[in-house]
């Protein structure tokens, strides 16, 4: 990449983008189902990126002041940032092996799953009459858009080692 | 594309760590879906957020009322004549309500019954409804601080929007009409028959549940609020039938509303601080401190 290593690096610090995700995931989006959840992106970035900094126990509490700011039940988002981390770090092989593209289409399942656990806990609870497919699909979608460009802008210290061989 | 992390060969999968914080989530889940135990947690967590939820929505109010501004000088006229016309109405039916609400209050003074007053309310807010795929909500930004309490009702100038489910320092929770297992007792406002409404879920039709299926019912009729479960001030309006499904294999019919106020439309929403009368209120210390000096003043 031609990035120069540390133009980037008040971003690239990982509580830092996480701050500002969850403050992107702030604004009044309104209720609609094409919002995406831009934490999980940046958390799912960070899960991959450096575990030993952003393990499963920021993703916990994390999801725990995102169902505080969505006045959710408490615990909703936490296990599903929690799942999709876990995800991350199973298929962590995976995605450092492979090209950009298949890591966003890996990650696109990932979001799948993420957004399916939340719809299915939501409907176990008995708040959802039905999953919806528009609540599945379009969020998880965008969230994978998401991805290559979050790549780009994060990964400049990250990739610094490895600016030779990509 | 080799990662020189060293984090891709020191660890598997972490599955003990997952089954440890999903148990974790669902106990939790379930300490504030049936204990409902976890509001202090809510409670730190609303005040860490909620100074940075207000800064945020100044953007969006500013993007609103900017529209506004360069609104163009044709609607602008247009809207004024509308007004004016509506206006002159309005003052015609004030005149009557006047002469009629003298005439009540006499009426019932005659009666001797207690005097029926319209409840206080304040002006609040919508900060912002947040992104949620099993409700509609809104956070509106006045709170304990300004008297609300769990159970006040939410209207527009239409009529009915909802009730305040949830109640911080200076925010609270609303829950809308549309809410899935939201109730509202109501009454058809032409011929008084008692009925309950019920919201389905996002975006669905209101259910009118609870009636007779050979009851007197056409679309178009007005649903008021009955004031019966006291948590409702009566009179007020809520819905309007819009369709009726009398040949659905259901045992009843399935009777379709809509809600009069538009529930997505507003920044500004009328609380209405209405305090129950008919139910009786859990004494608290200081109520019954107050009943102790009444009595020793009286002695």
């Amino acid at each position: 990449m031609s990035f120069s290593s540390y133009k980037f690096s008040i971003f690239s610090s990982p509580y830092f983008s996480l701050l500002l995700a969850f403050i992107l995931n702030m604004l009044p989006w309104g209720n609609a189902p094409w919002v995406p959840d831009f934490l999980l992106v940046v958390l799912c970035f960070w899960i991959l990126q450096s575990p030993d900094k952003v393990n499963l126990l920021i993703a916990f509490l994390l999801g725990l002041l995102m169902d505080i700011q969505t006045s959710q039940f408490l615990g909703v988002h936490a296990i599903v940032y929690v799942s999709s981390g876990f995800l991350i770090i199973y298929n962590q092989r995976r995605l450092s092996n492979t090209t950009l593209l298949g890591q966003t289409f890996i990650l696109f399942q990932i979001f799948l799953a993420a957004n399916f656990i939340l719809l299915l806990t939501l409907w176990i609870m008995g708040k959802n009459p039905a999953i919806q497919f528009s609540y599945l699909f379009l969020p998880s979608l965008i969230e994978a858009c998401l991805w290559p460009l979050l790549k780009r802008f994060l990964s400049t210290r990250v990739s610094f080692l490895n600016q030779n061989s990509s | 594309m080799f990662r020189s992390s060293p984090a891709l060969f020191n660890q598997g999968a972490p599955f003990f760590k997952l089954f440890f914080y999903l148990l974790l989530g669902i106990v939790i889940l379930f300490a504030d879906f049936k204990l409902q135990a976890t509001e202090q947690i809510r409670t730190i967590g609303n005040n860490l957020l909620f100074p940075i939820q207000k800064v945020l929505s100044e953007p969006a109010k500013l993007i609103s009322s900017s529209s506004d501004y360069f609104q163009t000088r044709a609607s602008m006229k247009m809207q004024l004549e509308e007004q004016t016309l509506q206006m002159d109405n309005l003052k015609l039916l004030a005149n009557q309500a006047e002469i009629l609400e003298s005439e009540n209050t006499h009426l019932r003074k005659l009666l001797s019954l207690q005097q029926k007053t319209s409840p206080k309310s304040i002006v609040a807010e919508v900060i912002f409804n947040p992104v949620n795929p099993s409700s509609q909500k809104l956070i509106i930004n006045r709170g304990l601080a300004d008297g609300l309490k769990s159970g006040m009702p939410i209207s527009s100038d239409a009529g009915i929007m909802g009730q305040v489910v949830r109640v911080f320092e200076n925010s609270a929770e609303v829950a809308l009409l549309e809410d899935r297992d939201f109730a509202i007792p109501v009454l058809i406002e032409r011929n008084g028959l008692r009925a309950a409404l019920f919201g389905v879920g996002r975006a669905e039709p209101l259910e009118l549940r609870y009636v007779n299926n050979l009851a007197d019912l056409d679309v178009g009729d007005y649903l008021v609020t009955s004031g019966i479960d006291g948590t409702y001030p009566a009179g007020i309006p809520v819905a309007i039938i819009s369709k009726i499904d009398r040949s659905s294999e259901n045992s009843g019919a399935t009777i379709s509303c809509k809600p009069l106020a538009k529930l997505h439309h507003y920044r500004q929403v009328n609380v209405l601080l209405y305090q129950p009368i008919s139910s009786t209120p859990t004494p608290t210390e200081s109520a019954i401190e107050k009943n102790r000096l009444r009595q020793k003043k009286g002695n």
